[in-house]
């Protein structure tokens, strides 16, 4: 993916911002023309070890460093009840957003919410099976008292801890410590297909920004990743490669991987995407806050 | 292309039997062309040595790089197919190459028929082709495509899609050399003008390997020890140049 015309740049939506990514297929291509073949360390290897080894990388790569965070705003129904983006893995924030304000307020996770299935069982609490032997589930008990709109609510007093950072107003508990169950925007649990809400969330609007594994596309011509993590991951797919060779000297893999874990660091402060202005406003800041 | 005259002449010359018969016409092409197929195949097994030479930084650059020298002598029979002799055969699945000439297949391409791109179809293991087909992560696509040999022909993961053919890179046999002539007061006179001539269809650079084989086959033929055994020689002292 290179430099375009700038007239088919801008006239053509789908290549905004392409040049800061690399496609999948160049990725690919590169590696085998530069770091394979005779006369390298990886020496002849399947290009399906390489693009294996790519999207292996391109996962985990997404996951931690590269910051390509997607958002979706969620309606909720009545069991308070969201399924997952079909190309979720992780969550980065859950937040409702204030309809009187427009802020998004940033909800917790709360282990303690209720997510697990209710076996159903008779008078005698013997548990019920269907005709193919598999327990029967009704709806458990803190979902069923969530869809009756039992709605609990919080008000702000002086228990209530205004978080400086914006990350919701906290009641404190008895040890004065801030507990994140108690956030007073509400709360929710993940299961394994979707979030589970507390009451606070009946009728709210629900922003979910998440991660996913960067192969969502599910085609190869669409798996990009940004430029500045392009040179790791060619280090990782070495390392990869050479780890599963047999007849590499365990120091050339060493080797591999500290190249490996350097430019990966390397790569991880680049896409923080700290500026010097940024930093001299903070230090400038520290002076304020002393004085 | 080494001239089949001079070669015929050459390998008399030094058999001391000038077109006296000893070795007619037609044991003549025959050696001739048993020569030039050993002297073919083994420069894919020299081609090896010298990429490995060249790994251990053996040989150098320029006139002193022997890989490319090599790659010089095989390039001659480096060709490419056309969509009319590499068709694709419906019933069975599978792309086939209808010429009489494809010795040993090296890369396959799937081509655009617009744009004329071209992307590299990888050959996979047949013992893990069913790990490939079925993995969710990389199985094969229109992007990295694969084949795989059944018998002759290619068969080629995923299938086709419309507007793209696929273009065989292949060695094709080394042509048949022929010495033609007329018989001229009962001895065989050269024939230059002869519509089925056939030169020595080899690099120049292989002259000297292809007089030295072929004196070998003509020693043994006239059971000549010395003639075997002087051809061997050299045949010893080419290849000790050589390495």
């Amino acid at each position: 993916m290179g430099a375009t015309n700038p007239q088919i740049y801008y006239e053509d939506p789908l290549r905004h911002g392409e040049y800061k990514y690399v496609s999948f297929l160049d990725l690919v291509n590169n590696f085998i023309d530069n770091m394979t073949g005779d006369d390298t360390l990886i020496g002849q290897i399947t290009r399906r070890k390489v693009i294996y080894q790519m999207k292996q990388g391109i996962r985990q790569f997404n996951t931690s460093n590269l910051r390509e965070v997607k958002g979706c705003e969620l309606e909720l129904n009545d069991t308070l009840t969201a399924i997952y983006p079909p190309d979720y893995v992780s969550y980065v924030s859950v937040s409702y957003v204030d309809q009187s304000t427009g802020k998004l307020m940033t909800m917790n996770i709360n282990p303690d919410l209720n997510t697990f299935p209710a076996f159903l069982q008779d008078n005698n609490a013997n548990i019920l099976f269907d005709h193919d032997g598999y327990i029967l589930e009704g709806t458990s008990m803190n979902a069923e008292l969530e869809s009756q709109q039992n709605v609990i609510t919080y008000e702000f007093d002086d228990n209530c801890f205004n978080n400086a950072l914006g990350y919701g107003n906290y009641h404190r508990n008895t040890n004065f410590r801030i507990d994140a169950t108690k956030n007073i925007n509400g709360s929710f649990n993940t299961t394994n297909e979707g979030f589970h809400f507390s009451s606070d969330a009946i009728s709210k609007v629900i922003m979910l920004t998440y991660v996913s594994d960067g192969l969502e596309s599910n085609d190869d011509k669409n798996i990009k990743i940004n430029k500045l993590a392009e040179s790791a991951l060619y280090a990782y797919v070495k390392w990869q490669l050479l780890t599963n060779k047999g007849n590499v000297q365990e120091y050339i893999v060493k080797r591999a991987e500290r190249e490996y874990i350097a430019l990966y660091r390397n790569a991880t402060i680049k896409l923080m995407n700290i500026r010097h202005t940024d930093v001299m406003f903070l230090l400038n800041n520290r002076r304020n806050w002393l004085r | 292309m080494i001239s089949i005259n001079k070669t015929y002449e050459v390998v008399m010359f030094l058999l001391q039997k000038n077109n006296y018969g000893a070795i007619p016409p037609s044991q003549f092409n025959a050696f001739a062309e048993l020569a030039v197929y050993s002297i073919f195949e083994s420069l894919f097994y020299s081609d090896n040595l010298d990429t490995l030479k060249k790994g251990n930084h053996l040989t150098n650059s320029q006139y002193a790089d022997l890989k490319k020298i090599r790659e010089e002598q095989i390039d001659v029979y480096s060709i490419y197919s056309t969509p009319s002799n590499f068709i694709f055969d419906a019933p069975s699945g599978l792309w086939k190459f209808i010429g009489n000439d494809l010795y040993r297949a090296t890369d396959l391409s799937l081509v655009n028929n617009t744009t004329k791109k071209k992307v590299s179809i990888e050959m996979g293991l047949k013992t893990q082709l069913n790990y490939a087909v079925n993995s969710s992560i990389n199985p094969p696509n229109i992007y990295f495509p694969e084949y795989y040999r059944v018998g002759d022909d290619f068969k080629v993961y995923p299938e086709v899609i419309t507007g793209h053919y696929v273009e065989l890179l292949y060695i094709r046999k080394p042509k048949t050399p022929k010495w033609t002539y007329n018989i001229v007061a009962g001895n065989p006179m050269y024939n230059a003008g002869a519509s089925d001539k056939q030169d020595v269809d080899l690099h120049i650079s292989l002259y000297e390997k292809l007089i030295v084989k072929i004196l070998q086959y003509c020693g043994v033929s006239l059971r000549e020890i010395d003639i075997v055994q002087m051809a061997e020689g050299e045949e010893v002292k080419i290849i000790q140049k050589q390495s």
